[in-house]
């Protein structure tokens, strides 16, 4: 019972004492953090071209732009931590930012399949507006020859000499 | 002129004024007139305004800087800005070749087509080594993130002091190359006189 007491007793120190140095045990090295830095840069990389192709195809990409800024933001503080040696924030960054360049790379990749063809909301405020400006210029261009035609004869028939008939 | 001439001149009037009104729509289906793209990377002083910039800096004071990068691409557009410290003798970016320097700090940045960007730069000198006409910098913190260089400048007798700079660069992600490439011209920098 003894010799159980004590090597329970030296088990419990050594689990102890291995949960003091547990943030050692589980840093990161420059490899491993090299790595999640290197696979969020090529990540992001493709989703950026994901984004592109889907605004290519004519679709709206301004709901997700917010999180890929997120998601470059996060990567340059990954670059920034890696530089001066802290692997673990580096790591750390480069995971969020990886986690959130998946997410908007898979909306991207499913909205730029879909080719549209349909004109931009932009597109169609131009040619109506454009329609708009063309009917208006016509009606005006219309209105403004008939009140000037009216305007000519009527000074013109004032200006014409008076015909009389002159009896001898 | 008679009447008919008059009419005749309503009608090209009209035609010429419906042309104008009716380009920017014609525009989108046969762009004869494709706007410019440019891509805009500024560095503005602590009050945003082009002037106040930090100049005579010295040990441990924090100095502030902004730095914009504006997208007129017509698309949307994913940038990298470098901050790079250097001496005088040291490589600086020209209009086609960026400097050879590694970068210490580095913002990534999306931005869609028409947007700005504005980002802070904190920085100040936390150890400085000062042996008879030389100045070495040791340690730079930029945005509360400390980095250790080396970079000497000897006194510089023609404008009386201890010169390095601040510079940063514009990269902008090529898709057809799948990286980064320096944006041409891309550059900017303020010059910052060590006074001991």
């Amino acid at each position: 019972v003894n010799l159980w007491f004590k090597f329970l007793m030296v088990s419990g120190f050594l689990f102890l004492l291995l949960s003091v140095f547990n943030p050692c045990v589980f840093a990161f090295s420059e490899d491993e953090a090299a790595l999640v830095v290197n696979e969020a840069e090529e990540t992001l990389a493709s989703t950026f071209e994901a984004v592109k192709e889907a605004e290519t195809n004519g679709a709206d990409i301004s709901a997700f732009s917010e999180l890929l800024k997120d998601a470059t933001q996060l990567l340059s503080q990954a670059y920034t931590y890696f530089r001066v040696g802290d692997f673990d924030k580096a790591e750390k960054f480069a995971n969020l930012a990886l986690e959130i360049g998946r997410e908007v790379k898979s909306i991207a990749l499913s909205l730029g399949e879909i080719k549209s063809d349909l004109p931009t909301k932009e597109m169609w405020d131009t040619v109506i507006g454009s329609v708009i400006a063309v009917f208006v210029v016509v009606i005006a261009g219309l209105l403004g020859w008939i009140f000037f035609r009216r305007l000519y004869y009527r000074r013109k028939s004032v200006m014409k000499p008076e015909v009389a008939s002159v009896e001898y | 002129l008679n009447i008919k001439d008059f009419r005749n001149l309503f009608v090209v009037c009209s035609v010429v004024l419906s042309f104008f009104v009716i380009f920017p729509t014609l525009n989108l289906f046969f762009p004869f007139y494709i706007e410019e793209s440019f891509s805009e990377l500024s560095v503005l002083g602590p009050n945003h305004m082009a002037k106040d910039y930090p100049f005579n800096v010295v040990l441990n004071r924090e100095e502030h800087l902004f730095v914009t990068v504006s997208n007129h691409m017509g698309e949307s557009a994913y940038y990298r800005v470098c901050v790079k410290f250097r001496n005088h003798t040291q490589s600086f970016p020209s209009d086609n070749e960026p400097s050879s320097l590694a970068p210490l700090y580095e913002f990534r940045v999306f931005l869609l087509d028409g947007e700005d960007w504005e980002g802070e730069i904190k920085f100040s000198f936390l150890e400085v080594l000062h042996s008879g006409d030389a100045v070495q910098v040791k340690k730079l913190m930029i945005n509360d993130v400390v980095f250790e260089l080396d970079s000497i400048s000897a006194w510089d007798s023609e404008y009386d002091g201890f010169y390095f700079q601040l510079f940063f660069e514009l990269w902008s992600y090529d898709v057809p190359l799948h990286n980064f490439d320096y944006y041409k011209r891309g550059f900017v920098g303020v010059w910052l006189n060590m006074t001991v």
